[in-house]
């Protein structure tokens, strides 16, 4: 018997990336509906050379969809990054601002102005260097988690490519076994992160 | 003012009063609650025998079979067609049968077929009443021809009308002696574990044996291969056992505790979801996949298992593969039950292994009567991770002792079956290890052995060593 092609956890991805597009496939894969519920041994045992290549062609159908979704995500981390820059920007502008306003609104004399303003630029320094930190911070975790991501995408997006020619070449199962696992162990690397990666 | 006050004040004593009152009436009942779950007696799913049962057992047989050579089968009276003449052995059989065990119907939904086990041969009747009788045939049969599927299929068709009964019709055997006795081989392999009298037509049997005082519920397992295997059922739902049952063993392993509290679990399974499963155990002290694996597996488990409390279960999950768990990680690498015994030997701590069967493995380790009982070949892994990882979380978080363990993995449809041998050495305490086939009904119907259970057992569990 030759060994089973896996896609449990690319099917686990996609439901946790866009649970609708599973579904959609599951409806155009009925034969594998039941094991994308209960898991990677509910199907069938024993398969021939065709329901493997039927397997393969479905974890290539969810890898495909895989990789939309997780470029979808790449953009969205990637823009959400870009907007939190000019956020900081913004919160910095409307506080100093802010603090000349205030002055202002006080009525406060030249002298006064040139000592309070100094009290006060001091301030939003200090205000912008901590939000200059905190956004630092969040935005390398966010571009690392998109630069992640990205990998993710064109790794799957590679070894789709590969299954694609050796379903096309008439490959031996083996070897299309072998590069399913690949996909499907991608796909468990990110599974095992998705709490970090914010996948759900 | 002071009058408002002074009711508000006696309305706020008085509130106070009965929550007070309440309070010591709530500790009171869960007090009396957990005393009564203390001294409750456990009652298998089998019953005591009913004084009016044991009248079967007082109508002489020997007459009967003599009778039998001359008996008219079906004679016309004026109120309908009499089976037995009254006044005969047969109609005095059938009269105390139809008292004993539950009176005549026309319904064969309510219908049983009594087959009453004798030295010399099989009395069978029903309390099922055919269209126009007065009563139900009254069989002698010899054992010998019970044991003939043709023959016990007239036999049906004699009593029943028809060959095949309901599914809820209850067979129900009464042995007048002990079934293990060689005169009684030819209806009973205990090899086997099944009843050599074609049982096809039943799912569930009551048992009688002669001095015994329970009544035993029995199941029929249709395994891969016939004949079907009967079983003892151990509790409601769905622990069984070989027939008769060990019920003194079985009750002596609800004693033996289970310490949820800081029992400790590796799942080797690889599938994300049968991981999220695990997710409400803290990282820290349970390994949940084998992605939370660092290093050589067996040294990880090790270190686990060390750094747990001593008298607390270990229970490891996953696939199995030649006398060992496979550990489902990139470069998957194998971790046999042998070193993983030795690991809880040395660590004084019980340890469960739950996981799928190979056929090779099993088929190697496994007695007579269980070869029947696996699929033939080429199906991989029947127990499914994400259908056993949340039964042991439900069992390792709630049970308190081994038997209740035991009882949550199991459900209605994953039947663990343990051996009467080793509910015979929990009673006299020496039971270290056990292996538990785990049953499942699969899609053609049929019953067959999906996974297993392993449990070693340090002695101190059982009150020394």
């Amino acid at each position: 018997m030759s060994r089973r092609i896996l896609f449990n956890e690319l099917a686990t991805l996609l439901g946790h990336l866009n649970p609708s597009a599973l579904a959609r496939l599951a409806t155009e894969f009925p034969a594998f509906a039941a094991e994308i519920e209960r898991g990677p041994d509910a199907g069938p045992a024993e398969e021939d050379r065709k329901h493997q290549v039927d397997r393969a062609t479905f974890a290539l159908a969810l890898s495909d969809q895989v990789v939309t979704e997780v470029r979808k995500l790449t953009e969205r981390t990637i823009s959400r990054t870009a907007s939190l820059s000019s956020s900081k920007l913004a919160v910095a502008l409307i506080a100093g601002l802010g603090g000349v306003g205030t002055l202002g609104a006080f009525g406060l004399g030249k002298e006064d102005v040139v000592r309070v303003g100094g009290v006060v630029t001091s301030a939003i320094a200090v205000l912008n260097a901590a939000l200059d930190a905190l956004s630092k911070r969040y935005t390398s975790a966010e571009a690392a988690k998109a630069i992640d991501l990205s990998n993710a995408a064109l790794g799957l997006s590679n070894l789709r490519n590969e299954l694609t020619s050796l379903i096309k070449n008439g490959r031996s199962i083996e070897e299309i076994a072998n590069a399913t696992d690949k996909c499907n162990e991608l796909a468990l690397q990110l599974n095992a992160r998705k709490e970090q990666l914010r996948l759900v | 003012m002071t009058a408002r006050n002074s009711t508000l004040y006696s309305i706020a004593m008085s509130t106070r009063s009965w929550l007070l009152v309440s309070l010591l009436i709530l500790c009171l009942l869960q007090t009396f609650e957990a005393s009564a779950q203390r001294g409750r007696v456990y009652r298998p799913p089998t019953r005591p025998v009913q004084p009016i049962e044991r009248d079967i057992y007082r109508v002489p047989t020997t007459p009967l079979r003599d009778e039998a050579l001359g008996a008219s089968p079906r004679a016309p009276t004026s109120f309908g067609t009499r089976f037995n003449p009254e006044g005969s052995k047969r109609a005095e059989f059938w009269r105390v049968a139809t008292s004993s065990f539950g009176g005549a119907t026309t319904k064969l939904g309510d219908a049983y077929i009594l087959l009453r086990v004798f030295e010399q041969g099989v009395v069978a009747t029903t309390n099922f009443v055919q269209a126009g009788a007065n009563d139900a045939p009254v069989l002698i049969l010899k054992h010998e021809e019970v044991a003939d599927a043709s023959d016990m299929s007239a036999a049906l068709k004699s009593l029943l009308g028809t060959e095949t009964p309901v599914e809820s019709t209850r067979l129900k055997l009464v042995f007048d002696r002990d079934p293990a006795l060689p005169e009684f081989s030819a209806l009973f392999s205990k090899e086997d574990q099944s009843f050599l009298i074609p049982t096809n037509s039943f799912a569930h049997a009551d048992l009688y044996l002669k001095d015994k005082s329970l009544v035993y519920s029995i199941d029929r397992i249709d395994r891969p291969n016939p004949p079907p295997r009967w079983a003892a059922k151990l509790n409601d739902c769905c622990v069984k056992t070989g027939v008769p049952p060990d019920l003194d063993g079985w009750a002596k392993l609800g004693s033996v505790p289970f310490n949820r509290g800081k029992a400790q679990l590796v799942s080797l399974f690889s599938d994300s979801q049968a991981t999220d499963k695990f997710g409400s155990l803290p990282r820290a002290s349970h390994i949940r996949g084998p992605l939370e694996l660092k290093g050589d597996a067996l040294q990880a488990i090790e270190a686990l298992i060390k750094s747990g409390d001593p008298g607390s279960p270990v229970i490891i999950v996953g696939h199995t593969e030649n006398s060992g768990f496979r550990v489902e990680r990139p470069g998957g690498e194998h971790v046999s039950f042998e070193a993983l015994t030795q690991i809880a030997i040395a660590a004084d701590r019980p340890v469960f292994f739950v996981g799928c069967y190979t056929a090779d493995h099993f088929h190697s380790m496994a007695g007579k009567s269980y070869i029947r009982d696996y699929i033939v070949s080429g199906t991989l892994n029947t127990l499914h991770p994400r259908e056993i990882a949340p039964k042991i979380l439900e069992a390792m978080n709630s049970s308190s002792s081994m038997r209740e363990f035991t009882e949550k993995l199991s459900d209605e449809s994953l039947n663990v079956w343990i051996s009467n041998n080793f509910l015979r050495s929990v009673a006299e305490g020496t039971a270290r290890t056990v292996r538990a086939p785990i049953y499942k009904r699969t899609n053609d119907g049929r019953t067959s052995i999906v996974g297993f259970l392993f449990v070693y057992l340090p002695c101190k569990l059982f009150g020394g060593c």
